[in-house]
């Protein structure tokens, strides 16, 4: 599957002309043979088109959860009460579909549908680990060449460090003191229903008009496997509602990235030779743009290969990238309204607070600050002299680590 | 034996010596903003070709499964040289295309 041509092969309205044999973003109804207005508009709707199934597939995961679990949601996912098999599923989850705004999408779905918010919040907490695979991965390719590989390992593996650290922090304190399951269930009381004023009647009244649109759909889809017996229809439902997910994940990323490229390029120059907290927005602002975390910091490998961009104006990057993927999670609440929004959109609100304090805790701090930093160095510098070592880390954190230690409290 | 010099030549000479290094941090600083900028120019040239770099930042599935059957390869004694010192996959993995892109 492919979204991009040989630049020789197009015209182009650049000022100047591509080397021969370069790749440019191309549109799938680029292929239909529209350019111009009409290739745009198309752009758009296709866009329009995507949040719209997008929202129909969360909502339709939420209600194949509750079909599923027939009321005791909790019997589903018993394997994964234990806080650390929740995260490392969301890790092996992100990892394995290589999207973060899956998982989350997914996860509000099942909150909405009845999952329990304590096995829901490490599991958003493991997407933002599993997502840094994909850089990891880009970097990889660099192998052939030392010095690129060197710098392009340790601007992935920053990505990484630096969401670890963050886990390490917040886990336990969640596990304490609940911290983000009272302030997302603060924000989400605040922002939805019908008694938290203004912006939840605003919130409350978009939740509608969406509900009202995606339900036909959603019951279309419901009915198609609606043969199935019992908790089957339900399991039908969400793996068909994960399939639509990820897809249309595919497909938005595709469409803004064309309709995009232009923005993103002046918020990347507006933010060149700034400090790092115009690289956070920057990294945020660009994320948000293409639905796609692994998008903007796979973008900054080669450039950080290169040695055109340092690792320490890439680390801000990632960490705004990082707060930028939330927005599918709080466009996929949408798809719910009453109590069952509410719930979806604290699950919302977990991955955003999470990211958030995870920015003001760990980039804010200028001792913890380094330390994504130093780890990234020392691994780079290592996995440039022996490949091994980037093999382990990325075999280790995104696979062995989580499958052994599922596996052990599956045995336990 | 030479005549020691006067106290205003000495003075004179002290000066110069100062203008001398004076001149020289200027050259520095000056050396050093040039650098900076041909680095922010070189970032901006990039930034220019962000089409392309989205197009191509991807994970290439050929390249990390050359990366991982050189690791095998290192695994098994089979004597291959570190990242970057010609690596056999890196060679391999140099020609194929982007089998995802």
């Amino acid at each position: 599957m492919t979204d991009v041509l040989p630049q020789a092969s197009v015209t182009s309205a650049a000022p100047t002309a591509p080397a021969e044999g370069t790749k440019r973003l191309v549109s799938p109804f680029e292929r239909l043979g529209l350019s111009g207005r009409p290739l745009r508009t198309a752009n758009w709707l296709g866009v329009v088109v995507g949040v719209y199934v997008l929202i129909t597939a969360v909502e339709l995961i939420g209600s194949g959860f509750k079909v599923a679990t027939g009321g005791t949601a909790e019997s589903l996912f018993a394997f994964a009460a234990n806080p650390f098999v929740a995260l490392m599923v969301g890790v092996l989850f992100t990892a394995a579909t290589q999207s973060s705004s899956t998982t989350t999408s997914v996860t509000v779905g099942l909150v909405a549908g009845g999952l329990p918010m304590s096995i829901a919040i490490p599991m958003l907490m493991g997407a933002n680990i599993g997502t840094t695979l994909t850089n990891t991965l880009v970097s990889l390719g660099m192998v052939r060449d030392k010095e690129s590989f060197r710098r392009a390992f340790s601007a992935a593996t920053v990505h990484d460090f630096f969401n670890l650290i963050a886990v390490a922090i917040f886990l336990p304190l969640e596990l304490a003191f609940g911290v983000l399951q009272r302030s997302s269930a603060w924000l989400a009381d605040a922002s939805s229903g019908s008694d938290g004023g203004f912006v939840a009647t605003i919130f409350s009244g978009l939740g509608t008009v969406v509900d009202t649109l995606t339900e036909p759909l959603a019951d279309l889809l419901a009915w198609s496997t609606s043969f199935l017996p019992g908790a089957w229809h339900g399991v039908a439902m969400i793996v068909l509602g994960i399939g639509l997910i990820l897809a249309v994940i595919n497909w938005l990323g595709r469409l803004l990235k064309v309709l995009m490229v232009g923005r993103a390029a002046e918020v990347l120059h507006a933010s060149v030779g700034r400090g790092p907290l115009t690289g956070i927005a920057s990294g945020a602002a660009m994320t948000v743009m293409v639905q796609s975390s692994s998008t903007t910091t796979s973008l900054m490998i080669p450039l950080a290969g290169s040695g055109t961009f340092s690792l320490k104006q890439i680390y801000p990057f990632t960490v705004g990238a990082n707060i930028g993927t939330t927005i599918t999670a709080l466009i996929a609440a949408f798809a719910f309204t009453g109590v069952e929004g509410t719930l979806a959109l604290q699950a919302a609100y977990v991955h955003l607070l999470f990211n958030i304090f995870a920015a003001l805790v760990v980039f804010g701090m200028p001792l913890l600050r380094q330390l994504p930093l130093r780890g990234a160095t020392w691994l780079g510098n290592v996995a440039a002299t022996n490949k091994l070592w980037a093999a382990a880390w990325v075999l280790g954190v995104f696979v062995g680590i989580p499958l052994a230690l599922i596996g052990i409290t599956t045995v336990l | 034996m030479t005549e020691a010099p006067s106290p205003g030549l000495r003075e004179h000479e002290r000066e110069l010596a100062a203008i001398l290094d004076e001149a020289e941090q200027r050259i520095g600083e000056l050396r050093l903003e040039l650098s900076r900028r041909e680095d922010l120019s070189a970032q901006h040239a990039e930034l220019d070709r962000l089409d392309e770099h989205l197009a191509t930042a991807r994970v290439s599935w050929s390249e990390v499964r050359g990366f991982f059957d050189d690791v095998l390869h290192q695994l098994r004694g089979r004597g291959n040289p570190p990242a970057g010192d010609e690596a056999p996959g890196g060679l391999r993995a140099a020609g194929r295309e982007h089998d995802d892109a």
